[in-house]
C-alpha cells in the first residue's frame, strides 16, 4: 500500500562493536554511498536536517506556523511575548533565544516545530546515527535506491554497493544488517530460490540412488522421468499461460509438488511382470490407477477455487501436471518399456509378504487410533486456523523482526491502521486532512491515539498559508504596536528589526506546495504521506500507540476519507479462509465419493479406501493440532496434496483377488513411492523458509500415516490362501 | 596544569554571571551555585532574579524551572549548545582531549594566574561562540567570558567553596 517512493528504501544498521568504530565506519560507508549514482539520497549523521534546509524553512516560517492568527499581534499578545523573550535571555537557553527568539520573539518556528513531534529515536554522535535507548549501540544509515527500487536488479545492485562499502570501511568484528522493503523483497525470492535449489538437487539425487537400487536399471530410470519431466514443463508452461506469470509460492510448491507423479510411471513398472505386454499390466492396474489420477486432480484441482491467487496457480499447475505424467505413463511409457525389456528385478521370494500381512492384525488398534485422534480433535475445538498473515510470508521471521525494529527506531509510524484521505490534487488532500486536524487532535487527548502524522502536518494547504499571510500586520501598525509592547522593557529600539523585517517579507511570500520541500530533509518524510495514485492524489495519515481502533474509526468518518485497520482486512481474509476451507474440502471431497463410487462399486471397497484416507487425514490433524502449528492456506495444500497420494496407496491397496506375488509386487512398490514423497518433503522440512518447511512436515508425517492405513485399513481383509502358479 | 585540574573529584562554588545582549541596553545579572562531580556531572542552580537549574550529565541535558515541567535533551541534537558545556566542564574535569578536539587552545601566564583562550574549530559551532577565555589560579578557574558573533558577551565569576 505504501509503493513507489519508500520502495527502494534500505535501512542500514552497524553494530557488535565500539561506538566510536561504529561512527567511523558509519561515516566511511556514508561518504562511499554518497556518491554513489545508484543512490538518490543517504543520511545517517547530520542533525534532522541541514543548516540549508533550516534556514529556508525559517524564513518560511510565518506562512507554514500554525501559531499565526491575526491576535497574535494584537500589542497586549506582542507585550506577553517580549516579557518571555527577556526571561529567555536570563535562563541559561540565552545564546538559542538570542539566536532564535529575537527574530521570532512570538516563536512561530518552534511552534510549528512542535506541531511536527520531531521525537526521533535517533542521536547523531560523531557524524553517525545511533539508536537511543540501546544497551549496545547501533548505528544507523538510511539509503534509498535510485529509481523507486522497482527494479529487482537496481535494488540487487544497490544492496551490494552497501555490503561493498562496509567491507570496504574495514568493519573488522563489527556486524551489518539490512532492512527494508528492497532488502525484504530479496530475501523472500532469494529465500526460497535457495532452499528450492538446494532441496531439488538433494531430493533429486537421492529418489535417483533409491530408484537405482530399486530397478537397477539406467535405462528404467531414464524411461521413469518422462513423464515428470513433461507434466513439470507442461504445468508451468500452461500455467504461465494461464495466469501471465508463475508466482514464487506456486512454482516453489508445484514443482516439489509434481515430484509425486513419479509414483505413476513407478507404479507401472513396479508392476510389470517379467516378459509381460505392456497391454497386461495396464489391465491389471487400470481400474487404480485411473481412480486415483481422478481423485487426485479433483483434490488439488479444488485448489483453484480457494480465493487465494498463489494456490489457485497451484491447483492449476497440480490439475495439468498430474494429468500429463499420468497420460505419458499410460500411453507414452509402455512402447518404451517394452522395447527396452524393462522390469522390476525378480519379485523374489514372497514369503515375506506373509510376514508382513500378519502385521494387519492390528487392524482394530488403527481405527481406533483414528477414532481418539478424531475425538481428541472435537474435544479441543477441532483445528487452529492462522490468524497473522505474516506466517505466509516466505521472509525468514528474523528479517522481518529486524526489520520492524529498525522502522521503529526511525520513528516511522505503525503500519497497523491508517485513514486514506483522497482527493483530485494534492490541495484538496492538503484541505481536507486540515479539516480533519482538530478532531484528530481531540483523539490524542482522549488518548485513543498516541500521536498521529499527516502531510498537512508538515506542509499546509496553500489556501491555508494565504490565509496566514492575510494575518499578518501591515509593518507600520506592528512597528507601532511593538514599540508600544515594550515601554518599560530593556529592549533596544532596534532589537526587533529581523522580526519586523522577515513579517514584512512574509507578506509578499509565495505559499510552498509541496515541491517546495522535496530536496529537504522533510521532502523524505512528506513522500511517503502524500503521492500522486492514478488520476488523482491520496495521502495517508498515519498513527502511533493506537488504543481504541474501533472509537478511532468511528472518529474519523469523513468525506474523501476511508479508514483502514490493515490487521482486520487481513484477518477478515484469513477468517474467510477458513470458512471457504472447510466448504472446499467437503466439495473436493463429495466429488471424490462420487468418482470413488462410479469406479470401485462395491460399499465396501469405497469404506475401506475412504476410511483410510480420512484416518490418515484426522490423524495428521491431530498431530498438527497437539503440536500447536495452525492451518494456513499453504496447510490445506498440503493436506490435499496428502490426501492425493494417500488414495494412490489406498486404490491399489484395495485391489482384490490379487496372487501373492502381485500383492508383494504392490507393496514394493508402494513403499518406494512413500519412500521417495519422505525423501523429498522430509527435506523441505529442513527449509530456512517458513512456509516450505510447514509444507514438508505435513506432507512427510500424511505420506507416511497415508501407508500405514492403506496397508491396515484399505487392503482386503483375507490374503488368498495359496500361491496360485 | 590539567593534571592539577583533573585530580579535584568534585567542586562547589558560588557564581554570578552578567550577560550583555546587543538588544538589551542594559546587561543582565545573575547569581547561584554551581556544581561539578567527576566524571561528567555539571549543575548550575540559578537563584535569583529568578530560580533554575540546569544539570548536564554526559550528553543529557535537564533544564527545571520553578512551576514548569522538566525539559530534557540530548547534547548530540544541539551542537552549538555543546560548545558552551565543554568549554565549561572540560576544564574543570582537565579533560585537555576533549577541549583539543574541539578547540584551538592556548594556554598562557603563570600556575598562580593562567588564562586558557578556546575557539571553536567547527564552523557551525562558531556561528555560536566566537571565542572564550577562562582565568584561574593554580587547580581553580576563577572567570570564565565568552563572546559571541553578534557582540553578546557573558562573564561568570567563581568563588569556589569549601
Amino acid at each position: 500500500m505504501r509503493q513507489g517512493g519508500t520502495a527502494g528504501l534500505v535501512l542500514v544498521a552497524l553494530e557488535v562493536a565500539a561506538e566510536p568504530e561504529l561512527a567511523r565506519i558509519s561515516r566511511a560507508m556514508q561518504a562511499r554511498l554518497s556518491s554513489d549514482a545508484r543512490f538518490s539520497r543517504i543520511a545517517g549523521g547530520e542533525a534532522a536536517w541541514s543548516e540549508a534546509d533550516e534556514l529556508r524553512i525559517f524564513a518560511q516560517r510565518h506562512l507554514l506556523s500554525p501559531l499565526i492568527r491575526p491576535e497574535i499581534f494584537e500589542t497586549a499578545a506582542l507585550r506577553r511575548a517580549l516579557e518571555e523573550v527577556l526571561r529567555g535571555l536570563r535562563s541559561s537557553a540565552a545564546p538559542l533565544v538570542a539566536r532564535y527568539a529575537l527574530p521570532d520573539p512570538i516563536g512561530a518556528f518552534p511552534a510549528w516545530l512542535a506541531m511536527l513531534g520531531a521525537d526521533h529515536r535517533l542521536t547523531a554522535r560523531d557524524g553517525a546515527w545511533f539508536v537511543t535507548g540501546r544497551e549496545a549501540p547501533r548505528a544507523v544509515i538510511l539509503a534509498v535506491i535510485a529509481g523507486g527500487g522497482t527494479e529487482m536488479a537496481a535494488q540487487e545492485a544497490g544492496l551490494a554497493a552497501i555490503t561493498d562499502a562496509f567491507t570496504l570501511a574495514e568493519p573488522g568484528p563489527a556486524r551489518l544488517l539490512l532492512a527494508g522493503p528492497a532488502v525484504i523483497a530479496r530475501e523472500a525470492s532469494r529465500g526460497i530460490r535457495a532452499d528450492v535449489d538446494r532441496i531439488a538437487v538433494i531430493s533429486t539425487l537421492l529418489v535417483v540412488a533409491l530408484l537405482a537400487w530399486r530397478f537397477r536399471s539406467l535405462l528404467v530410470l531414464a524411461a521413469l522421468a518422462v513423464p515428470v519431466l513433461l507434466s513439470v514443463a507442461l504445468g508451468i508452461w500452461l500455467t504461465g499461460l494461464f495466469f501471465g506469470s508463475v508466482h514464487a509460492i506456486a512454482l516453489g510448491f508445484g514443482v516439489t509438488m509434481l515430484g509425486v507423479t513419479l509414483d505413476y510411471p513407478v507404479l507401472l513398472l513396479g508392476h510389470r511382470k517379467h516378459h509381460e505386454a505392456a497391454h497386461g499390466t495396464r489391465a491389471r492396474i487400470r481400474g487404480a490407477f485411473w481412480l486415483a489420477v481422478a481423485t487426485a486432480t479433483l483434490g488439488l484441482g479444488g485448489l483453484v477455487f480457494s480465493g487465494f491467487p498463489g494456490l489457485a496457480q497451484l491447483g492449476v499447475l497440480a490439475a495439468i501436471g498430474l494429468l500429463a505424467a499420468a497420460a505419458a505413463t499410460w500411453w507414452l511409457l509402455p512402447p518404451l518399456v517394452v522395447a527396452a525389456q524393462l522390469a522390476p528385478v525378480a519379485a523374489g521370494e514372497a514369503r515375506w509378504v506373509h510376514r508382513l500381512e500378519g502385521a494387519r492384525r492390528f487392524r482394530a488398534a488403527a481405527i481406533a487410533l483414528a477414532l481418539l485422534a478424531g475425538g481428541a480433535l472435537l474435544a479441543v475445538g477441532g483445528p487452529r486456523w492462522e490468524t497473522d498473515l505474516a506466517a505466509l510470508s516466505p521472509v525468514p521471521d528474523a528479517a522481518r523482526a529486524l526489520d520492524a525494529e529498525l522502522r521503529e527506531a526511525l520513528g516511522a509510524a505503525e503500519a497497523g491502521q491508517f485513514l486514506l484521505v483522497r482527493g483530485p490534487d494534492a490541495q484538496t488532500v492538503l484541505q481536507r486532512q486540515e479539516a480533519l486536524l482538530p478532531r484528530l487532535d481531540r483523539l490524542v487527548e482522549a488518548g485513543v491515539i498516541g500521536g498521529y502524522e499527516a502531510a498537512a502536518l508538515i506542509l499546509p494547504s496553500m489556501a491555508r498559508q494565504l490565509e496566514r499571510r492575510a494575518a499578518l500586520p501591515a509593518p507600520e501598525l506592528l512597528a507601532a504596536r511593538l514599540a508600544e509592547a515594550s515601554i518599560g522593557l530593556p529592549f533596544r529600539p532596534a532589537a526587533f528589526q529581523p522580526f519586523e523585517a522577515a513579517v514584512a517579507a512574509a507578506r509578499v511570500q509565495a505559499p510552498w506546495s509541496p515541491a517546495e520541500l522535496a530536496d529537504t530533509a522533510l521532502g523524505l518524510r512528506l513522500a511517503p504521506l502524500l503521492g500522486q495514485r492514478g488520476d488523482g492524489w491520496q495521502g495517508a495519515i498515519q498513527f502511533r500507540g493506537v488504543t481504541s481502533v474501533a472509537a478511532l474509526a468511528q472518529a474519523l468518518e469523513a468525506p474523501g476519507a476511508v479508514f483502514i485497520d490493515v490487521r482486520t482486512e487481513l484477518d477478515g481474509i484469513l477468517a474467510g479462509f477458513g470458512a471457504r476451507s472447510v466448504w472446499l474440502l467437503a466439495l473436493a471431497g463429495l466429488a471424490i465419493l462420487l468418482v470413488l463410487a462410479l469406479g470401485l462399486r462395491r460399499p465396501a471397497r469405497i469404506l475401506r479406501v475412504l476410511g483410510a484416507i480420512a484416518a490418515a487425514q484426522i490423524v495428521t490433524l491431530a498431530v498438527l493440532r497437539f503440536a500447536g502449528v495452525s492451518l494456513s492456506p499453504i496447510h490445506l495444500a498440503a493436506l490435499l496434496l496428502v490426501g492425493g497420494v494417500g488414495l494412490d496407496y489406498a486404490l491399489f491397496m484395495a485391489r482384490e483377488n490379487l496372487d501373492m506375488e502381485e500383492r508383494a509386487r504392490t507393496l514394493r512398490t508402494l513403499i518406494t513411492c512413500n519412500a521417495m514423497t519422505l525423501l523429498t518433503f522430509g527435506l523441505l522440512a529442513t527449509c530456512a523458509t517458513p512456509i516450505l518447511r510447514d509444507i514438508g512436515a505435513t506432507v512427510a508425517l500424511g505420506a507416511a500415516l497415508s501407508l500405514g492405513f492403506a496397508f491396515l485399513i484399505a487392503a482386503p481383509p483375507r490374503l488368498p490362501a495359496r500361491l496360485p502358479q | 596544569m590539567f593534571s592539577n585540574l583533573a585530580e579535584v573529584p568534585e567542586r562547589r562554588a558560588r557564581f554570578t554571571e552578567e550577560r550583555r545582549f546587543a538588544a538589551l541596553d542594559q546587561p543582565l545579572h545573575s547569581q547561584g551555585r554551581l556544581l561539578w562531580r567527576r566524571p561528567d556531572l555539571l549543575e548550575k542552580h540559578t537563584e535569583a532574579p529568578e530560580a533554575e537549574t540546569l544539570r548536564i550529565t554526559g550528553d543529557a541535558v535537564e533544564v527545571a524551572l520553578p512551576g514548569q515541567p522538566m525539559r530534557a535533551f540530548s547534547l548530540a541534537a544541539q551542537p552549538q549548545l555543546r560548545g558552551f558545556v565543554e568549554a565549561l566542564r572540560a576544564p574543570l574535569a582537565g579533560d585537555l582531549a576533549t577541549l583539543e578536539r574541539l578547540f584551538d587552545a592556548e594556554l598562557s601566564g603563570a600556575p598562580i594566574a593562567w588564562q586558557l583562550r578556546l575557539v571553536p574549530r567547527d564552523a557551525r559551532m562558531r556561528q555560536a561562540m566566537a571565542g572564550m577565555e577562562i582565568l584561574g589560579a593554580l587547580a581553580e578557574p576563577r572567570e570564565i567570558r565568552l563572546r559571541q558573533p553578534n557582540g553578546d558577551a557573558q562573564t561568570l565569576l567563581i568563588e569556589p567553596l569549601p
